[in-house]
């Protein structure tokens, strides 16, 4: 045996396994961006037909986040694919690169690429479907998401977005097939259970009156009689709940990592 | 350079496939793996090359333990398993991509092989026949120059010439840096061509002997020969009755895996256990 660079991490041979699952899954990532392209202009050119006119900039801020937020977790769900399947498994798995660059390169690909390659692929299908589909009269007018407006929000939907990259991630390496559906089916299915023990919790808490729905995470509302009562932290300590969906992705990154390191065949 | 100590392992808690089980491979041997089909011939690879880990004990290659799948490792280790995987990418494309990851790499090597298995070049690989692919990916693996190299069932789904092309190209790759273990099911396949044979039984080794100190100690007699009392195990083939029994003359005696394996195999395979376990000068009662 050699002697030989780094365990964990050595660039030359990250960039080369990099280079490598370049090379291997670019005609399925660039088809699934003509998809996905095709999916959003359909989808928003469908409403400017029924609506006779062109969406408007708030709606075209609310396509961006539900389709960056969906097409997120689906390629996230795909992207540790080559470890599902026996055949191919077993080659990704003893490619001579340390685990942690295996991970990474998912990642990258997941969310950073994922990202600049869906912001101007949403912009290609957003102006077409705004300037081909104004109405006589209309003043085309495209949202711009970069806007200190709309900034806030913007940073909401990326920090929700790391938490379902996350999920996405923990999904795609931890089912060996069906990732999307499963990864969705046992969130859905934990988000459920958790919401019950949380209620159950809260009931116990504030004893016979009538509490609202409360999904972990979030305030309490109850009714007593006629009065509403609504407990939540402090305006000051409630900006800390907005690291929650970090906290919670860095935590999903971190399981998907050891998932790999203990992938077996 | 592969030792294995006292491995348990098994799919379910309930049902193991092997206990207490102990291997060493060393380099400069090919290895030949037999065993019945469900023996755990390719459970016993996984484990070797890390695709598994053990319940309890340790596999460990160049001590290293093989489940961590280390970089420095895993440059040093090929395994092709029994069915294989071709990406979308030509011949040049998989080497330009692949064989930087193998520090002793050769694509003259590679391109040699292929043109002696005759493997088509600048078609993708994903559009191969199965054999054909098959025979592309045994070609990188002998071209990666690793220190280990582990195939599984290698020659299925091989046409009868690329076979014997496998056996001629195996045999001239073997060197005194590299150990390979190559696992089958069709023992005809491998009989010119290991030097060295493993076979799994009931959750265990159950022989690792050179052939040729097989050689030294049995004889595999045919004809009337066969027939005579003392055998450990008897058979009929084509040629008529045949037999193993200890080679009490000293005499060369062709190894017959295939009786071989049957006999190790059979359910009255003690006496041959006992016999191959004694010490080599030990005489047969």
């Amino acid at each position: 045996m050699r002697p030989s660079s780094n365990q964990t991490f050595s660039f030359p041979r990250f960039a080369r396994l990099f280079g490598r699952h370049t090379a291997e899954h670019l005609p399925a990532y660039l088809l699934t961006a003509a998809v996905g392209l095709g999916l959003m202009f359909v989808v928003m050119g469908l409403l400017t037909y029924l609506q006779k006119s062109a969406p408007s900039v708030m709606a075209q801020g609310i396509f961006f986040m539900l389709f960056l937020l969906a097409g997120g977790v689906v390629f996230a769900s795909t992207v540790f694919a080559q470890f599902g399947e026996r055949r191919r498994a077993s080659v990704a798995l003893l490619l001579p690169a340390s685990h942690f660059e295996k991970w990474l390169v998912a990642w990258l690909y997941s969310l950073p690429i994922f990202l600049l390659v869906f912001t101007p692929l949403f912009y290609l299908a957003d102006v077409a479907v705004v300037h081909a589909g104004a109405a006589p009269g209309q003043a085309p007018e495209v949202v711009n998401i970069f806007a200190a407006s709309v900034r806030e929000n913007i940073v909401s939907v990326l920090w929700f977005l790391l938490l379902l990259n996350g999920v996405g991630l923990w999904g795609a390496i931890y089912f060996e097939k069906g990732h999307f559906i499963k990864t969705a089916f046992a969130v859905l299915l934990l988000m459920g259970v958790l919401s019950v023990l949380n209620h159950q919790v809260l009931k116990v808490l504030v004893g016979s009156a009538d509490l609202r729905p409360a999904p972990p995470f979030t305030g309490v509302v109850f009714a007593n009689g006629q009065q509403f009562y609504t407990i939540s932290l402090p305006e000051n300590q409630a900006t800390w709940m907005a690291w929650v969906p970090v906290l919670l992705a860095g935590l999903l990154w971190a399981a998907s990592y050891f998932r790999v390191t203990e992938k077996q065949l | 350079m592969v030792r294995i100590r006292n491995l348990d392992f098994g799919y379910s808690r309930r049902v193991p496939l092997f206990q207490n089980l102990n291997l060493s491979l060393d380099r400069g041997h090919i290895y030949g793996l037999l065993g019945k089909n469900g023996a755990g011939k390719t459970t016993l690879l996984k484990n070797i090359v890390g695709l598994a880990f053990p319940w309890t004990g340790t596999c460990l290659i160049d001590e290293q333990p093989a489940s961590a799948r280390r970089p420095e490792v895993l440059e040093d280790l090929f395994f092709l398993p029994e069915e294989v995987y071709a990406p979308a990418l030509t011949a040049e494309q998989f080497v330009a991509h692949t064989a930087g990851f193998y520090p002793r790499f050769n694509a003259e090597q590679l391109y040699e092989y292929l043109q002696e298995l005759e493997v088509p070049r600048g078609a993708k690989l994903n559009k191969f026949s199965h054999g054909q692919q098959k025979k592309f990916m045994i070609a990188f693996a002998l071209a990666a120059n690793t220190g280990l190299l582990v195939l599984d069932e290698p020659t299925n789904g091989l046409d009868i010439p690329s076979k014997v092309q496998f056996r001629k190209i195996l045999a001239s790759a073997l060197s005194e840096e590299r150990c390979m273990v190559i696992s089958t099911h069709q023992v005809r396949d491998l009989e010119s061509l290991i030097d060295t044979v493993v076979v799994v039984h009931n959750r265990e080794i159950v022989l690792n002997e050179e052939i040729d100190q097989l050689a030294e100690r049995l004889t595999f007699a045919t004809g009337p020969e066969a027939e005579a009392p003392g055998a450990f195990h008897t058979g009929m083939s084509v040629r008529g009755p045949v037999a193993i029994r200890p080679n009490d003359t000293g005499a060369y005696s062709r190894v017959d895996l295939e009786l071989l394996f049957n006999a190790l195999t059979d359910a009255n395979a003690a006496k041959l256990y006992s016999y191959l376990n004694q010490p080599s000068h030990a005489s047969v009662q």
